[in-house]
């Protein structure tokens, strides 16, 4: 996920989120399910600010699954709710060690990479953060190279602003 | 015999009776207090770069040490850093062979970041620990009481790992915050409040370097 403001982001830190950081991100889901209806290889991408929130999933996955996707989102699993519910569009991303290339068409151009710490090797990495919404693991320190979000509503341009990454696992029941 | 041949004979010389120079052992671990002047969280420790208006103050307790026989165990360091300037504090406690040991560690970066140091004072340091509260006296010349910053469990602070500068060697970063922090020495001066502190453990040794 990356956000308007200067790495690092403070709004976690100090548990109050200032109002010109606005967020978006790209959540995939690598293995998941809903009863019987499989999750794997979801991908959905999200904004939100102040007065907007959006969501789209990838348009490649089957009725069952937008149906399943859907409750979950109207449900809060992923801390994003979209009034007119997720729209659909094609998203594609390459994660190459340290490096994010994420391409959600006509919505978001995004590249992200890792700020690396003290071995000079893995990426500053961020334990027990406030506001972990589906049940982050641990959350590495990243920057935006550069990003655009845009819907019919708004638009999130940023360069060189904080960026978070990780693993998650979200267990739960409706 | 021309003067460089002497001058490399005299150093076999003294080679073969005392031996090759070896550099001190050295190692401690213990507790560390970093506070700065910055708001949280302090984004130089991310950037890897330090912004001038970042004035930083190091308290190490170190719990177990040693540089060569002299033994460390117990003793207090501080350093305060303003635009490349560096101001020492050693624990007014410490022994003379402790606290000589400690300047030269300050000074050759086996403690803090080495470099030249404006001055090196003897001080009272006394650092008060009580659940998520800390109280930091190094003699007049920093005051601050710090508090953790809870993460998400709500019980444990947030904790970062990786992070660059100082204190070098293992550590593990925690988040607090100074309620205040004053420093006054030299010409650094600050007071404020609500500013970046990091806290945890470390570990460093000469294999280290």
């Amino acid at each position: 996920m990356g956000c308007t403001c200067q790495m690092p982001c403070p709004c976690r830190y100090n548990n109050t989120r200032d109002d010109s950081c606005e967020e978006w991100g790209l959540i995939v889901i690598t293995q998941g399910s809903f009863g019987k209806i499989q999750l794997n290889d979801i991908k959905l991408v999200w904004a939100s600010g102040t007065s907007f929130e959006a969501i789209y999933l990838d348009m490649r996955i089957n009725t069952l699954q937008r149906q399943v996707m859907s409750k979950l989102i109207k449900a809060g699993v992923f801390g994003v709710e979209d009034e007119q519910g997720p729209s659909y569009t094609k998203i594609e991303y390459v994660h190459n060690k340290n490096n994010w290339q994420i391409d959600a068409t006509n919505v978001l151009k995004c590249a992200i990479k890792a700020v690396l710490g003290a071995d000079g090797k893995q990426p500053i990495r961020l334990r027990n953060m406030p506001w972990g919404t589906v049940g982050e693991l641990y959350m590495d320190q990243g920057q935006v190279v550069k990003s655009h979000f845009q819907t019919r509503s708004f638009e999130i341009i940023a360069e060189g602003t904080n960026a978070y990454f990780g693993e998650f696992r979200h267990i739960g029941t409706l | 015999m021309p003067q460089n041949v002497k001058l490399v004979s005299r150093f076999v010389l003294v080679v073969l009776v005392y031996g090759l120079p070896i550099p001190p052992i050295w190692e401690h671990k213990g507790e560390y207090l970093l506070l700065c002047t910055c708001p949280i969280p302090c984004p130089c420790h991310y950037r890897g770069e330090h912004l001038d208006s970042c004035q930083e103050a190091a308290i190490l307790l170190i719990t177990k040490g040693n540089f060569s026989s002299t033994n460390l165990s117990g003793t207090n360091i501080v350093w305060l850093e303003s635009k490349g300037k560096l101001l020492g504090y050693i624990d007014s406690t410490a022994t003379v062979q402790q606290r000589t040991a400690l300047k030269m560690m300050l000074e050759a970066g086996n403690i803090g970041p080495g470099g030249r140091f404006e001055s090196i004072k003897v001080a009272s340091i006394k650092v008060t620990k009580r659940v998520n509260y800390f109280n930091v006296i190094v003699g007049s010349y920093i005051r601050s009481s710090i508090i953790e910053i809870r993460g998400a469990d709500g019980i444990n602070p947030i904790q970062i790992e990786n992070i660059t500068g100082e204190p070098r060697g293992k550590v593990s970063v925690f988040q607090g915050m100074a309620i205040n922090l004053v420093l006054h020495d030299n010409d650094i001066t600050f007071e404020g409040k609500n500013v970046n502190v990091y806290f945890g453990t470390y570990k460093r040794t000469s294999k280290d370097i």
